[in-house]
């Protein structure tokens, strides 16, 4: 095998400019398959982190209540001895909190909008005070300074707001002012909250726009609800992956507690509420659901984004393939004399395929672990850039304002393992080629 | 008469790994226009390197190396390249012609390169040299389907259809068997009678050089006889 | 230039010779070829579609809004919500004389976008007017069913009170309903309403109903405008149901598709839904989740049908059922449910079924052809408005009836939509200046003023955002009476209304689209020397999200073509580089023979160039062909949002010579660029290398 092994190398050496001309494609293939793969997990990262920070826990146990079969709010009750029943259903919980959820028309001096409420506890949302971050002033006002205002754990005060970047632009609002929280029944009743921003968070991508945090007091006074309700329980595991089997284990869980579980739909709470108020069932049920469920409407995003990947990934890797053959089968008309000779002197047909085969695999392996470094490099250092994106559909899409890119070695590593299997199926035919040569034709080969 | 080749001290060394191959040493040597010279020698002796350096396709190391009155060390590349377009024809051993140019593309490619000529005038420029080497039968065959000896006709009537100064031919009939290499040669020494023009080839073939009027004999880079 | 018939020669017959590395070069440079001819085609397509799309449904060519808007104006929606703040024009008829001057405008339409809510009856109310109406026709014995079925009504609720308690902070307020409910339910109550029935109901409609019981929210994004001028300038309006709105009438029309998806009853929609994906999508209902999924929603939401039963119609469904089912035990309930839970075999048979027998038991639309409906929406600074509106009938525009974007939007009429709005006409200035006097400050917030206050004709209510406001829409609520005695509904309006005043956007139709960006200036200028600060936009730059999309595509594709042209032309340099190897000695010979290395040079540049131009030929051909068959046969839109952007439900994408131009072009410079290198390579081949012997 050394021997082999040696030829080989030795030949793609010798074979200096074409070995470095398939490398070299097969490095930018490599480095681009890694690239996309980051884009791709980076707006998976984008949306998970959005989507566990501002709507969802990795696992909700959220529901409706219907006061009559013909209406509907998303909530439920008795939310602390929900919380412990949850709690000691799932072993995996890493922590878990609830949050009162509403929908309201935010009011300022100067502007209006609709957005998402979140009625949260903040001494508890340990994840949420991390991964939010104060935006600079001039991000959301003119002649703002550079320095971020306000303070996240202002929250613990009562009839307080975080809002957004974007949300205080609209609004006209920074960190002290007032704005109007109405919230329309369907019976056109509304009820009215002054609350007082302390903190103007920078955007998270398209989530972030229709969503702000109130204190869950802020929400039980709008809504006139009692202090034992909840929106939903929202559970994070220390493994995200686990979220499909926990949401099962919990629903079988509560379902035997005696709690009336609804069956699974993967679609947001709010896109279920009018499905739900045409139920015919009265009281409370609760609905176990998945961060992906919550942001389900997003996912078309990754499926689209994935698709062009797959696609684009599909026809540089036919027109990779056409190279490597073509670069093969020169080196097999190059060598046959030498093929020839080796035949002559009673090397079998598997080793000719073997000398070729080992060639094409030292190449594809060594030149797509390049490009798989080299494109885990640059996906690194463009993300590290905070590029922002100018257009706001592909914020839009990316979901996210600044170019993200995320790299994870197995994804590196798939991608190098996949062009090296590539490379050696491309060299299949060559090699076979050159095994299935006549020594005397071979021979005879020579001018 | 005056000397259309003159090399005056002339070394050639060619870098091989670590060492030095001294491919010609202090070598001197004079060729009048229309001589027919034979450069003799067993292989590895120098002779084609001899011959790149006349045919100014290589530079010698040291010396001086005039060929039709230019010093060839002191020329460019694109001189060098007109000095072989307008004065040189060659000859090689393994016959090189266009693969993909048919005998009569082949033989009218360095009048197009010059394009001196109208292509009337290339026309019968071409075509008479194709009677005098016999291959009117084979005129729009592609080299592939030419013999040995027809290729090398080919090539001959190439290297003579500029009516160059001087034709150089590095060991023309390796290739061919003997009774097709005296053909060549025949027919090499006819031209040079008739055209007046100066032949230099190389052969380590001994009954090649019963054909020159002057044998320069080369052993490890060095002349051993000037003839 | 001696050489260049020579070079071709050459050229031509080593592409020929070099078959391998011809044909390899040559597809992937023909795949290059057919994938940009093809990419921007369609793209193209798309984006004049999507032009068709969005000039003639709502947007016109151009857009004009106030210089002083702070929201980007998006009229098929996008990030910024309906609120959206682009300022206000306050004199159309200065707009409409500056602009309509200009050469090639043919229509000016005035607009503004809004965003209302309209509550629908839920079966308490519907019982309650029923009941009023035989009331007032003393039609005695459908008082007696209908009292009857009142009663069942609110014994449903005793549970409904329970529940509440439950969720509620304010027990009080709730044991007050409570109470409310068992005196409605009492003997006593029913005897008194025996004696003054007007009474009674009075108390059911204001102190019973407002507590229990749901109707739905429908909430309706709106364009106000001159309708009949809409209808005249969009072509493509068509009226499905009813009639447009009569010029110098105010009226309401909402857009069929949302009236289809929101309005209808959502039992009939979800089987208009599941019939239409298996006798027009071809689907299985069997094996296909979504279906699935919607069969057993809709069987879930029977009780919609059941409530609204009339007494006898239960009775005759019940029976129609029965026939149908044998097999089902039970009540209408359960029979309801087998009903609905359809599968392949019965789909299509039980859809006819439903609309011969269910459908005219059932109030199919929330919302029917004719209805006022009262209108409620918030200003920009949160004061509500309810205006009282007649739905007139629903439109579509031809071509994009399933398409969403140019489905949810629905038209009132600019008179309305000035009262929704808050802007005052000059009746209600003199008006407000009068209530001013009478209305003693401290009574309302002072702010809120002047949005409070005018605009006080029977039909227009507006509240404050305070408590006041509860009682204030109770009132609209309760007054279910005054719809059905306001005349002003149908008042007329002077035409001029409409074209002066408040708009908060204008559509500039055009008579020739292709001098879109001229005219564009020209509008501009024009309103400016009218002293008007207005800003114009394109189409693309006033319809939202939707007109960044094809940016979006475009950006993909190219990025796409540029990857997949970045690794061609390393594979194309690959192999011309190796096929330069093996040519070497015939290099080596030419340069022996005295070619210049320029020659070297452009031997190669031609032989690439002529490749070039074969393979952009062959590529471009098919990539013609393959949109020519493609424009015959129709890319079906296999969504509703691909309906709007084809512009219809299938495109009929064409090639243009830019498209061909543009992919041969790049073809060229891309097989150029890479052969530079090669040929390079090529030019330093040494002539002495013709001499060695190999
Ligand atoms: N390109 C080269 N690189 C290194 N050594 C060379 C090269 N060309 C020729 N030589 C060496 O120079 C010597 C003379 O070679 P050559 O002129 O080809 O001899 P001949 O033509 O008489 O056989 C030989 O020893 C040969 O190995
Ligand atoms: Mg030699």
């Amino acid at each position: 095998m050394g021997v082999f092994l040696i030829i080989a190398v030795r030949n793609l050496i010798q074979a200096r400019r074409r070995t470095a001309f398939l490398s070299a494609a097969l490095v930018v293939v490599t480095a681009l398959l890694v690239l996309l793969v980051a884009l791709s997990a980076g707006i998976q990262e984008n949306l998970i982190r959005s989507a566990t920070t501002l709507s969802s826990g990795h696992v909700n146990v959220g529901g409706f209540y219907k006061v009559g079969s013909g209406d509907v709010s998303p909530i439920v009750t008795r939310i602390d001895v929900l919380r412990e029943d949850v709690r000691g259903l799932s072993p995996e919980v890493d922590y878990l909190i609830d949050r009162h959820r509403g929908w309201a028309k935010l009011v300022s001096e100067t502007g209006s909008m609709y957005a998402g409420l979140n009625g949260v506890d903040i001494q508890a949302e340990e994840r949420l005070v991390s991964t939010l971050r104060l935006a600079p002033e001039a991000d959301y006002r003119e002649g703002g300074g550079p320095e971020p205002r306000g303070d996240l754990k202002g929250l613990t005060a009562p009839r307080t707001a975080i809002v957004f970047a974007s949300q205080a632009k609209r609004l006209g609002v920074g960190v002290g002012d007032v704005i109007t929280l109405r919230t329309e029944t369907m019976r056109g009743q509304s009820n009215t909250a002054d609350v007082t921003v302390v903190a103007v968070a920078r955007d998270l991508g398209l989530l972030s726009t229709f969503t702000i945090f109130v204190p869950k007091e802020t929400i039980i006074d709008l809504y006139q609800l009692r202090p034992d309700t909840s929106g939903a329980v929202q559970i994070y595991l220390k493994d995200i992956d686990d979220a499909e089997r926990v949401m099962g284990e919990l629903r079988q869980g509560l379902a035997a507690k005696g709690y009336a579980v609804m069956d699974h739909q993967p679609v947001p709470f709010w896109a279920k509420l009018e499905s739900v108020q045409g139920e015919d069932w009265t009281g409370q049920r609760l609905d176990v659901t998945t961060w992906q469920d919550e942001v389900s409407f997003l996912t078309w995003i990754i499926t689209a984004f994935d698709t062009i990947t797959v696609i684009l990934v599909g026809i540089l890797v036919a027109i990779i393939a056409i190279g490597i053959m073509n670069t093969m089968w020169m080196s097999v008309r190059e060598r046959t004399a030498e093929i020839g000779t080796l035949r002559a002197i009673g090397m079998s047909r598997g080793r000719v395929l073997l000398i070729f085969m080992l060639e094409a695999t030292i190449l594809g392996a060594a030149a797509s672990l390049v490009g798989g470094l080299l494109g885990a490099a640059l996906a690194s250092g463009v993300s590290a850039l905070q590029l922002s994106i100018p257009v706001e559909a592909v914020r839009v899409v990316l979901l996210s304002d600044t170019l993200t890119l995320a790299v994870h070695p197995g994804s590196v590593a798939r991608a190098v393992g996949a062009l090296t299997v590539f490379t050696m199926l491309s060299a299949l035919w060559p090699a076979i080629r050159a095994a299935r040569l006549q020594p005397v034709t071979a021979m005879q080969h020579v001018e | 008469m005056s000397a259309i080749v003159e090399l005056t001290g002339v070394d050639k060394e060619y870098p091989l790994g670590k060492l030095v191959v001294k491919a010609l040493q202090g070598v001197d040597l004079r060729i009048e226009r229309g001589e027919f010279t034979v450069i003799a020698g067993p292989s590895g002796s120098g002779k084609t390197t001899l011959l790149n350096l006349v045919g100014c396709v290589d530079v010698a190391t040291r010396g001086k190396v005039v060929v039709a009155e230019r010093s060839t060390g002191e020329l460019g590349d694109g001189e060098l390249t007109a000095l072989r377009l307008h004065h040189l024809g060659f000859i090689f051993q393994t016959f090189n012609l266009i693969s993909v140019l048919d005998v009569y593309q082949n033989i009218e490619f360095p009048l197009l390169l010059q394009g001196k000529l109208g292509k009337q005038e290339r026309q019968e420029r071409v075509m008479g040299l194709i009677e005098q080497v016999q291959l009117g039968a084979q005129v729009h065959q592609r080299p592939n389907e030419l013999s040995g000896g027809q290729r090398q006709r080919v090539a001959i009537a190439r290297a003579l259809v500029t009516r160059p100064s001087i034709v150089l031919a590095d060991e023309p009939t390796a290739n061919l068997d003997s009774a097709t290499g005296e053909a060549i040669l025949g027919l090499m020494r006819e031209l040079n009678a008739r055209e007046e023009t100066t032949f230099i080839f190389s052969t380590h073939d001994q009954r090649v050089m019963e054909h020159a009027r002057r044998i320069v004999k080369l052993r490890d880079g060095r002349i051993e006889d000037a003839g | 230039m001696g050489h260049l018939g020579m070079l071709l020669r050459i050229a031509l017959t080593s592409l020929v010779s070099h078959k391998v590395k011809s044909l390899i070069v040559g597809a992937i440079m023909i795949f290059g070829t057919l994938l940009v001819v093809l990419g921007t085609s369609l793209l193209d397509s798309v984006e004049r579609s999507m032009e068709e799309s969005v000039t003639s449904s709502l947007a016109g060519h151009l857009q004009i809004h106030a210089a002083s808007a702070k929201d980007k104006l998006e009229l098929f929606g996008g990030m910024g919500g309906p609120n959206a703040d682009i300022g206000t024009i306050q004199r159309f008829e200065a707009l409409r004389g500056a602009v309509s001057e200009v050469e090639n405008v043919e229509a000016v339409v005035p607009m503004g976008l809004g965003v209302g809510v309209s509550n629908t009856d839920g079966e308490l109310d519907t019982a309650l007017k029923a009941l009023r109406k035989a009331v007032r026709a003393e039609d005695a014995g459908a008082r007696a069913v209908l009292e009857e079925r009142v009663r069942q009504i609110l014994a449903l609720y005793r549970e409904e009170v329970s529940h509440k308690l439950e969720v509620q902070a304010d027990t009080a307020r709730v044991e007050e309903e409570r109470a409310q409910l068992e005196e409605a339910l009492s003997p006593a109550f029913w005897s008194r309403f025996e004696a003054d029935p007007l009474a009674g109901l009075e108390f059911l409609d204001t102190k019973v109903a407002p507590s229990f019981g749901g109707g739905r929210a429908l909430y309706l994004r709106y364009l106000g405008t001159d309708i009949p001028l809409f209808a005249d300038t969009f072509d493509r309006f068509e009226v499905v149901k009813g009639a447009a709105v009569a010029p110098g009438q105010r009226g309401f029309m909402i857009a069929d598709r949302t009236y289809e998806r929101q309005v209808k009853h959502r039992v009939a929609m979800e089987f208009d839904e599941v019939h239409r994906a298996v006798t027009e999508a071809g689907r299985q209902i069997a094996g296909d989740a979504i279906l699935e999924f919607r069969v057993e929603r809709m069987v879930k939401q029977y009780r919609r049908v059941l409530f609204q039963l009339q007494p006898a119609d239960a009775a005759a469904l019940e029976d129609a059922l029965r026939r149908e089912l044998p097999d089902v035990a039970g009540g209408l309930p359960e029979l309801l449910q087998a009903f609905l839970r359809v599968d392949d075999a019965t789909v299509v048979a039980r859809y006819a079924f439903f609309y011969r027998e269910i459908a005219p038991k059932i109030r199919l639309y929330d919302v029917q052809v004719g209805d006022v409906i009262t209108l409620t929406s918030f200003t920009r600074t949160g004061y509500v408005r309810s205006v009282n509106v007649r739905f007139t009938g629903t439109f579509t525009f031809r071509g994009l009836e399933s398409a969403d974007l140019a489905g949810v939007t629905n038209l009132v009429d600019l008179v309305t939509f000035r009262q929704l709005y808050g802007a005052q006409t000059d009746a209600q200035r003199e008006e407000l200046a009068t209530l001013r006097e009478e209305v003693s400050a401290a009574n309302v917030d002072r702010a809120g003023a002047e949005d409070a206050l005018f605009g006080g004709d029977d039909a227009v209510e507006e509240a404050a955002p305070d408590g006041a406001a509860q009682a204030q829409l109770d009132a609209v609520r309760g007054g279910e009476l005054e719809v059905e005695s306001v005349g002003d509904v149908d008042a007329p309006f002077a035409p001029e209304e409409v074209q002066q005043g408040l708009v908060l956007n204008a559509a500039v139709v055009l008579k020739d689209p292709s001098r879109l960006e001229e005219t564009r200036a020209a509008v501009q200028a024009a309103a400016a020397r009218s002293g008007l600060e207005v800003k114009v936009l394109d189409w693309q730059e006033s319809s939202g999200l939707v007109g960044q999309f094809v940016l979006v595509v475009r950006l993909v594709l190219w990025v796409a073509i540029g990857i997949i042209f970045t690794v061609a032309l390393v594979i194309i340099n690959n192999s011309m580089v190796m096929a330069t190897m093996e040519r070497t000695a015939e290099i080596g010979t030419m340069r022996a023979l005295g070619a210049q290395r320029g020659f070297v040079v452009a031997l190669f540049l031609v032989e690439t160039v002529a490749l070039g131009l074969l393979a952009g030929a062959v590529g471009g051909g098919l990539g013609v062909g393959l949109v020519a068959w493609m424009g015959s046969a129709g890319i079906p839109a296999s969504n509703e949002v691909l309906v709007f952007l084809f512009g219809g439900p299938r495109l009929y994408p064409s090639v243009g010579w830019e498209n061909v131009g543009l992919a041969v072009g790049i073809i060229l410079g891309v097989s150029l660029v890479s052969t530079l290198y090669p040929a390079v390579l090529a030019a330093r081949i040494q002539p002495v290398v013709a001499m060695q012997s190999r």
